[in-house]
């Protein structure tokens, strides 16, 4: 009792940077440095993403091009920036959409239970029985290449891991006082469901999304790799690293460098959903 | 002020599907404007049914029979979204454990605020300075700065005073407090229950106390109700109840209540209350009663009315005198 108040005493921003350690900072500055990176790409990256012939094909890393270039001549660090823009916004949107869809989905079937409940346990199991790539790999062979039909894939598979999260906290916050009390007070099922019943089963779901940001690139990848995803010459990590596969042992560097980048920004991001989940683990079980 | 109405519940019966067992049965008492009532009984006698009917918050698979009126309103047939708006606003209703009825992520002066905008429409401004008054009156000293901090930096007690706070901030004329001191440690149950005396009295509030423990009801409720198995087997002037018990169960009641005074063994009522799937075919009581005759387990008995307003279900009150002295042995020695 006596550390709860000494916590509650301090000032709100100190509380919160006293509670997160090293890896959230970490893992916040690294994800900021590769955004700010693809942010100004334009202006950073040496050459132009699609200019062929620099140099000849397949250079080795030189100063003129520190990442070498590809086997059409192309600056692998020019792509390499250029490519983090969409793999940021595959990761970003391939999260967001699914995130919303699931998180209502989940709360209402929670919130109701019965038969809404029984509805979306038979949707959720439906969905889980196909294994998560080759869903997406046949709804977008279905609809046809292209990052617009990607993210619909995306939402359409992946939102059932945020409803099966959401729900199953939201069964369990349902029975709790403060619903009850919410509801003699007269508030709508819209307001507790988003102002009373949301806060309460959140974080579990955006610390899924960390993990899932990760997984949608590596689909992105996996999908760029069958050129089913992004289409050339637009660099994306996974399209560079299927290209450059031919050439894997003879001119490592055209994999190696797309590669890195997405084992860099995968280790960001799960350093943030780790610490998050950590931080919040330790405030419900003080 | 708003105008203020009579709450009237008449034989009100719940019993939940499937199983078919009514948990709550024929029960009818009346709460006039302003007044305040007393529900006493043990865990399981249906006291907090009652209460969650009333406003129609009945748990899953149970359902509410009979009729309950507050003024020329008929709660049990009024439409969802008139039992919405009146649930908070004229009706409220606080818990009894304060630790789970505050919700912890939001700041408490914003829990306040939340009620008193969504059902007067009042903007945020407006809403706030009402929480803070509201927190004043409450007890909360240095509100201002308290409406920023969340559930778990309070004590019991004070989270107690808070969830008052967000039952009366839309001015309910009518207010359920179902066993609302009954987590708490004694001390602080005496100042909740003053506190609640005091708001009543200032807002004219009819209230509808319920509780296990008699000595909760008894300084602050005009009129008890003893509520057994799902029955009222004693209905009264709270200091007629008191002085002169019309029901062997009542008398069973106070003679349980831990005294240190006396220094005396608790004088427990023998056996366990009837399983509502089973109850005995007369009285409930009659099993664990000292006076049960046969005639007792033959029939339901009726609630007779044994003086003015005060009615019990007993067919054996004759012979209550005996039981009663052990009571006032007790009751002398508390004084």
């Amino acid at each position: 009792m006596s550390a709860v108040s000494t916590v509650a005493a301090q000032p709100a921003r100190r509380r919160w940077l006293a509670t997160t350690g090293w890896p959230l900072r970490f893992g916040l500055a690294g994800i900021l440095t590769v955004g700010t990176l693809a942010a100004f790409a334009p202006l950073i990256a040496p050459y132009d993403p699609t200019a062929l012939g620099l140099a000849g094909g397949l250079q080795p890393p030189s100063a003129a091009h520190w990442f070498g270039t590809d086997q059409l001549g192309r600056d692998i660090l020019t792509r390499v920036l250029y490519a983090a823009r969409i793999d940021l916004q595959i990761g970003t949107i391939g999260v967001i959409i699914p995130l919303i869809m699931g998180v209502v989905i989940g709360l209402f079937a929670g919130y109701y239970a019965g038969w809404p409940d029984a509805i979306l346990g038979r949707v959720i199991d439906v969905v889980t029985a196909f294994p998560f790539l080759v869903l997406v790999l046949a709804i977008v062979a279905m609809l046809g290449p292209g990052l617009r039909n990607f993210y619909i894939a995306i939402s359409l598979v992946s939102w059932v891991a945020y409803a099966r999260i959401v729900r199953g906290e939201a069964l369990g916050v349902r029975g709790r006082g403060y619903i009850l009390a919410a509801r003699s007070l007269g508030y709508s099922d819209a307001r507790i469901v988003f102002r009373h019943l949301l806060p309460n089963v959140i974080v579990p779901a955006l610390v899924f999304g960390m993990s899932d940001f990760v997984l949608d690139i590596l689909a992105g990848a996996s999908l760029g790799f069958f050129g089913l995803g992004v289409q050339p010459p637009t660099p994306e990590w996974g399209v560079m690293i299927a290209e450059g596969r031919n050439f894997i042992i003879t001119a490592p560097w055209v994999v190696i460098f797309p590669g890195v980048a997405i084992v860099v920004t995968s280790f960001f991001v799960s350093l943030i959903g780790d610490s998050v989940s950590d931080i919040v683990r330790r405030i419900h079980a003080p | 002020m708003r105008p203020r109405d009579a709450l009237r519940v008449e034989a009100l019966t719940v019993a939940f599907r499937g199983s078919g067992h009514a948990v709550v049965r024929g029960v009818s008492f009346e709460i006039a404007a302003g007044e305040a009532f007393g529900l006493v009984g043990e865990s399981g006698s249906g006291k907090s049914l009652t209460c969650r009917a009333i406003l129609r918050l009945l748990p899953r698979g149970a359902s509410a029979a009979g009729r309950v009126t507050y003024g020329a309103r008929s709660l049990l047939e009024l439409g969802d979204t008139e039992m919405q708006a009146l649930r908070g606003s004229t009706i409220a209703m606080i818990f009894q454990d304060p630790m789970t009825a505050l919700n912890p992520v939001l700041r408490v002066g914003d829990a306040i605020a939340q009620v008193i905008r969504s059902h007067e429409g009042l903007g945020a401004r407006a809403a706030r300075t009402r929480a803070l008054e509201m927190m004043e009156r409450v007890g909360i000293r240095d509100a201002a700065r308290r409406a920023a901090a969340y559930p778990h930096e309070f004590s019991g007690g004070m989270r107690q005073r808070i969830h008052i706070a967000m039952a009366l901030a839309a001015r309910p004329t009518l207010l359920l407090a179902d066993e609302p001191t009954t987590a708490l440690d004694v001390i602080v149950q005496a100042e909740i229950l003053r506190l609640l005396d005091d708001l009543r009295r200032e807002q004219g509030m009819s209230l509808l106390l319920v509780s296990h423990d008699f000595r909760v009801v008894a300084g602050l409720c005009d009129r008890v109700a003893v509520m057994y198995a799902g029955e009222l087997v004693e209905l009264g002037p709270t200091r007629t109840v008191l002085r002169r018990p019309e029901h062997p169960y009542t008398i069973g009641l106070m003679n349980s209540l831990p005294e240190a005074v006396t220094g005396e063994r608790l004088r427990a009522i023998p056996g366990v209350p009837p399983d509502p799937g089973r109850l005995p075919p007369g009285c409930a009581f009659a099993p664990r009663c000292e006076l049960a005759v046969d005639a007792c387990s033959a029939a339901p008995i009726a609630l007779a009315q044994t003086a003015a307003g005060h009615w019990s279900r007993c067919i054996r009150i004759d012979r209550l005198d005996e039981m009663r002295r052990g009571l006032a042995a007790a009751n002398s020695a508390r004084v």
